[in-house]
């Protein structure tokens, strides 16, 4: 089973989160929170996990779906370890803070609620398949 | 050998103030406290406001997730899991040494110096003359002291349609801190609606809290730094440790921390108080005159079972039945936020269908703010990358009402200590908590209310979440006020049935549970009980 470090793991995950390459303190913060984790005792969740992390493409639908048949699971947990230490880092902050919105941004936020209902049916297909 | 006249046994808001009371009324106090405190944290905070730090300080993950991430890690329905890192110190060893069995009772107690009070919410509330003679308690004698711990705290708030349910009658009240621009949308629509909401049974107004505005005793008013769930740093807030602090400087006042009371003994004029060491449970007996207990409710309970061992003894338990209901105020959706408030209450509304000031709901309003948005990523069903931008804009129009409902006694709410061979105490409480089929209905009528209420007020209800019985953290009810003595309850100055100088200054004596928040009608029935022990030790 594909198993990166758990630095490269840290970025993997900064880069689906918010499109951003991150420094290597805060992948080194998230190895250190991550390291008790291991990668999960039920094998799906492994299995699950492994597959996010060998296709990076593949992250947001199989988020969606854990999200809501497996919100436990270690990609979950990972990637939410990974959101609260990006958002406790002074360079990602205002990424997480409120903040005055355009109509443009306001008109985003369609779109991301509808890419996630459709990554959500698309996450169900994947992990029929991979589960 | 007399260690102490009055020994006190707690350090939370009650054991503050029956220690204070006695001491200023010329007697000696040993308070015993297991006292566990930050030892780590309160070093590590900056003294900028909020949103500052979260701009600035590389080092903010140390205290906003914990130096463990436990803040990420730890399941949201643990102990404590709403706790800030800075505050977790507040449940410290309570899974040692204060265990419990239930299948549907999930209570917070503390082993902190300061108690539960260190994690205090500052909400103050007087009871009616309805609720206080509900409760069992003497109307004159409490609204005397009502006004001594008002004074001793400082409150403030603002004299509007809520002031009945807040602070009443008190004087030299402050003024309030300003309204978070979401929660005053909510407030201009209800006194745009005022007249149907009163028709409803419902008065919104500012809450009352033990928060200075105006400095004064030392203490600063509040900076408004929005860091409320983390640091007391101004002493803005009134905490329990800064009472203890005060007293320790009193020379007939002694402090003993790392002691975990376990019975008590009383023999020939005095009482003996069983303790043990928190590390090496090794035990030690110290002496007094008259006792005080002010352990929280659950504490004192498990103290007098096992020292008053009859067996299959039981004792009733009230908790508030609670729930959060998050509103989303749309129209403040995708706003940035001022720099400066408080993540504190921002309104109280109050549900009254009977204009009497009894058998009163009471829901508290925040703003969600101070709090990091992963708290809501991880309950939004949602894929991550997609729900911080969404959340993101949401939070701003994010309201979160906190119900509480009142609670009177019946038979499915119960406790009793059991053997368990396991723990430091050799026993384990075993609490039952089952709503009646009408308490439930009149929960849900209730809650019913409250989502038309808000809907009206121009905040739309998301979903209801109920965090399970004793998240309310207000526990009474154990040991009734009695005017017949009987076992397992107290006589109206708080002596505990069958002893003579064993006295309880917590909630164990309410016979009835109001939804107001409860703490300050804890404070001052424990300057009562403390003035009366007062009395017979002269």
């Amino acid at each position: 089973m594909y198993e990166p470090s758990a630095e490269n793991e840290a970025r993997v995950f900064a880069k689906y989160l918010i499109g951003c390459d991150i420094d290597d303190r805060c992948a080194q913060l998230y190895a250190r929170a991550a390291g008790g984790l291991g990668s999960g005792q039920d094998v799906r969740d492994r299995k699950i996990l492994a597959f996010a992390l060998r296709h990076a493409w593949a992250l947001g639908p199989l988020d969606a779906a854990c999200a809501l048949r497996r919100p436990k699971s270690i990609l979950r947990v990972k990637l939410l370890l990974m959101s609260a230490i990006l958002e406790a880092h002074p360079g990602f902050s205002e990424k997480f803070l409120p903040a005055d919105h355009s109509g443009t941004e306001r008109a985003a936020l369609l779109y991301y609620a509808g890419r996630a209902v459709a990554r959500a049916i698309a996450g169900f297909a994947l992990l029929a398949v991979i589960a | 050998m007399i260690d102490s006249d009055v020994i006190v046994v707690g350090s939370g808001a009650t054991g503050s103030m029956a220690a204070q009371t006695i001491i200023e009324g010329g007697g000696s106090v040993l308070m015993l406290d297991a006292g566990r405190t930050d030892r780590h944290y309160a070093g590590l905070l900056p003294e900028q406001n909020y949103l500052e730090i979260r701009r600035t300080d590389p080092e903010q993950h140390r205290y906003l997730l914990g130096e463990s991430f436990e803040s990420v890690l730890a399941s949201s329905s643990s102990t404590g899991a709403q706790l800030t890192p800075p505050r977790r110190h507040v449940v410290a060893d309570v899974d040692r040494f204060l265990p419990i069995s239930s299948p549907d009772f999930f209570p917070m107690e503390s082993l902190a110096l300061g108690g539960l009070g260190s994690a205090w919410g500052l909400g103050c509330c007087v009871f009616s003359e309805a609720e206080l003679r509900a409760a069992g308690l003497p109307v004159a004698g409490m609204k005397a002291a009502y006004d001594i711990v008002a004074a001793r705290i400082g409150i403030s708030g603002e004299r509007d349609d809520a002031q009945p349910y807040t602070f009443s009658y008190l004087d030299g009240i402050q003024p309030s801190i300003p309204l978070d621009p979401t929660a005053a949308v909510v407030y201009e629509n209800y006194a745009r609606h005022r007249d149907r909401m009163h028709g409803d049974g419902f008065y919104m107004g500012r809450p009352a809290l033990a928060l200075l505005t105006e400095s004064r005793d030392g203490r600063n008013a509040t900076q408004l730094r929005d860091m409320d769930f983390y640091s007391d740093a101004e002493r803005a807030a009134w905490r329990p440790w800064i009472t203890i602090e005060t007293l320790r400087k009193h020379e007939r006042f002694q402090y003993a921390a790392d002691r975990f009371v376990t019975r008590f003994e009383e023999r020939e004029g005095e009482v003996s108080v069983v303790t043990l060491a928190m590390g090496e449970l090794e035990e030690r007996t110290y002496r007094c005159r008259r006792l005080i207990l002010a352990s929280g409710t659950l504490g004192t309970a498990r103290i007098v079972l096992r020292s008053q061992r009859r067996p299959g003894a039981s004792l009733p338990l009230l908790c508030n039945p609670f729930a959060y209901i998050p509103c989303l105020v749309p129209s403040r959706a995708g706003r940035s936020m001022p720099e400066r408030n408080t993540g504190l209450a921002q309104l109280e509304l109050f549900h009254d269908p009977g204009e009497r000031n009894e058998d009163v709901a009471m829901a508290s309003i925040y703003s969600y703010r101070s709090l990091m948005l992963f708290r809501l990523l991880r309950e939004t069903p949602v894929d991550l990358q997609d729900a911080r931008p969404l959340m993101r804009a949401l939070t701003s129009g994010l309201l979160i009402m906190a119900v509480q409902y009142p609670e009177s006694r019946s038979p499915g709410k119960y406790l009793r200590l059991q053997p368990d061979g396991a723990t430091p105490t050799r026993d384990r409480l075993h609490v039952n908590y089952e709503l009646t089929r009408d308490e439930n209905a009149r929960v849900e009528w209730r809650e019913k209310l409250y989502l038309r209420a808000m809907r009206r007020l121009g905040a739309w209800p998301l979903r209801r979440l109920y965090p399970g019985h004793g998240s309310s953290i207000h526990y009474a009810g154990t040991m009734p006020f009695s005017d017949v003595e009987k076992p397992y309850t107290l006589s109206s100055g708080g002596r505990v049935w069958g002893t003579n100088k064993i006295f309880v200054a917590d909630g164990s004596g309410f016979a009835y549970l109001p939804a107001k928040g409860l703490t300050l009608s804890l404070m001052a029935n424990a300057h009562r009980v403390a003035a009366g022990v007062l009395k017979t030790t002269a």
